[in-house]
């Protein structure tokens, strides 16, 4: 059978036989397919006369030293070991390790659980105060100096306490008692910046570690750190926030800051009628009550300007003159926290001045 | 008699010869087998009976004697480790070519990246000064057994197969200068046997046409 020039060129492509009768036969009727027949087979050859060039004669001499120097440091590691033995004992030998791992991590677990009863625990400042400690008070005599983060006694036990303080933390969160009238609210810590909420969490850690490295301010009877803690709404007055314990007031620090903590308070109208009580922040009321102005469109602000003539009676709902009190309210510049705008919006108030007092007040 | 010397012949010749000219893929079946048991001298034998293969393979692939000798050193070191490893389900040709052509295109694809953050043309093979050139499938070395017009298809053949896409030239180098065949190619490469054929009939198609452009 003949083939064309087409089915010749073809079979150079295809790798077949290129020696059959049918293409010599071809090739010896056609000019351009004999041409291209022989030139396909020179490209080959060339090709295959490739695999005939002699290697560099140091080729071998350069495989071996390679070969020996990290067989010399593979002989006697663990892989060595390894690819002597068969397949199904490296296998077991593994799995019997992870097996050997797993259960000494097994076992530990439980022992951590009852960590609050080792000596390590104990030993050092409390970590994280247990409820009753919260309100701690120093014993007649007791040193308070004892108590203080940067004591040599909390260094020694920090990498111990390091180790315990996730597991305290998540006892302590629980067990805390909450401050008279605050309540928690999931959804707000939610919505709660990530960066305030890890803030407050590593001042906890720092608490529970001896303090080295994000100790709190030592205990003052004034400062940002004892407004917090009073802004939190325990009942720690100034002479007792030397006698906290430091793990206690740190870990108020972090509820203030996370804003965890609500306050009741009640919203008086100056204009005379019935108060209502809404949840406010406690920093919002920890230099006292304040005055809120509530404009047309029910948008609450602090007041910080005299009320118009005529917007209050000029007494308090509790009695007191506004003009001997207002005059230190109005005084202090504080704003409205997102969550306490939205509280005391949601009261739909028509405008006017109010006073925000805290009910227990 | 005669009889009795010619079944002699036939039983005992071929296994005479067999025994003592053993093929390539069983010598090398021992030799993996007391490498196994404990010799390390067996592996030399594999070392001696591959080594020049695997050079002139990476030669081709990297276009490069200094890469190509980094790459065959680096191709026995790893065959090495692995070799307890090996199950002896393709020959130790075939596992060895494949361990040959991962290190190349390792090689190859760090060398054209380095290329590339140094903004050197690819097909810049000739360039004087240039440590690190992009590696091309240069005509490599010279063949006092050429003649003229040999040296002149090497060249340019080699400038085609560079031209060529890396899976077309790696099948063409490992079946026309390599001489596997399609079973030890599908193995090589990882592909059925039909994609074998149909690669290879497409990467010669693309190196004729290749061909035509720098040798008339």
């Amino acid at each position: 059978m003949a083939l064309s020039c087409a089915e010749l060129r073809l079979r150079l492509d295809a790798d077949e036989r290129l020696d059959a009768l049918e293409v010599r036969e071809h090739a010896a009727g056609c000019v351009d397919c004999h041409r291209a027949l022989e030139r396909w087979r020179s490209v080959m050859g060339a090709m295959r006369s490739w695999s005939e060039e002699p290697p560099p004669p140091f080729l071998h001499t350069r495989i071996m030293s390679e070969l020996r120097a990290a067989a010399k440091g593979e002989r006697h590691g663990w892989r060595a070991w390894f690819a002597q033995r068969p397949v199904w004992a490296s296998s077991a030998l593994a799995a019997a390790f992870v097996l050997v791992v797993a259960s000494v991590v097994m076992l530990r677990a439980p022992q951590e659980t009852h960590a609050p009863e080792s000596p390590s625990v104990e030993r050092g400042p409390m970590p994280v105060a247990p409820p009753a400690a919260v309100e701690h008070r120093l014993a007649p005599g007791e040193s308070e100096h004892g108590r203080d983060l940067g004591q040599p006694q909390a260094l020694e036990n920090g990498p111990a306490q390091k180790r315990e303080a996730p597991r305290l933390r998540k006892q302590a969160l629980p067990a805390e008692p909450q401050p008279e009238k605050e309540v928690f609210r999931d959804a707000e810590l939610r919505a709660e910046p990530r960066s305030r909420q890890s803030e407050a969490l590593r001042d906890v850690e720092g608490a529970v570690s001896g303090g080295s490295a994000r100790a709190p301010a030592p205990l003052a009877e004034s400062g940002p750190a004892v407004d917090e803690v009073r802004a939190a709404g325990t009942k720690v007055a100034p002479d007792e926030q030397a006698t906290t314990r430091p793990s206690a007031r740190a870990f108020e620090v972090a509820r203030a800051k996370t804003a965890l903590v609500r306050l009741r308070a009640r919203i008086v109208p100056l204009a005379g009628g019935p108060s209502r009580s809404v949840e406010v922040s406690p920093a919002l009321l920890a230099a006292g009550p304040c005055l809120i102005d509530v404009d047309e469109r029910g948008r609450p602000q602090v007041a910080t300007a005299p009320a118009k003539p005529g917007a209050g009676r000029g007494v308090s709902a509790n009695g007191r003159s506004d003009a001997a009190q207002l005059s230190g309210e109005l005084s202090d510049e504080r704003t409205l926290a997102q969550d306490d705008r939205r509280a005391i919006e949601s009261l739909k108030l028509s405008p006017g001045r109010y006073r925000l007092e805290r009910i227990d007040e | 008699m005669g009889l009795i010397a010619i079944c002699f012949m036939l039983f005992l010749v071929p296994a005479r010869a067999e025994t003592i000219i053993p093929d390539r893929a069983s010598a090398d079946a021992a030799a993996v087998a007391r490498f196994r048991a404990g010799d390390e001298q067996a592996f030399e034998d594999l070392v001696t009976r591959s080594e020049a293969e695997i050079y002139r393979l990476s030669l081709r692939f990297l276009g490069n004697r200094e890469d190509a000798l980094d790459a065959t050193q680096d191709t026995f070191l790893r065959a090495f480790r692995a070799l307890a490893a090996f199950r002896g389900e393709a020959t130790f040709r075939t596992w060895l070519i494949g361990i040959a052509l991962n290190v190349c295109r390792s090689r190859r694809g760090s060398a054209s990246a380095r290329a590339a953050r140094r903004s050197s043309p690819l097909d810049a093979r000739d360039s004087d000064g240039d440590e690190v050139r992009a590696p091309d499938l240069v005509d490599a070395g010279p063949n006092p057994e050429q003649s003229t017009r040999g040296s002149e298809l090497g060249r340019a053949l080699a400038g085609a197969l560079n031209d060529l896409a890396p899976e077309q030239r790696e099948i063409l180098l490992l079946r026309e200068m390599q001489g596997l065949d399609y079973d030890e190619l599908a193995q090589t490469l990882g592909c059925a046997e039909g994609t074998v054929k149909s690669r290879l009939s497409r990467a010669r198609s693309a190196l004729r046409v290749a061909l035509e452009g720098v040798w008339p």
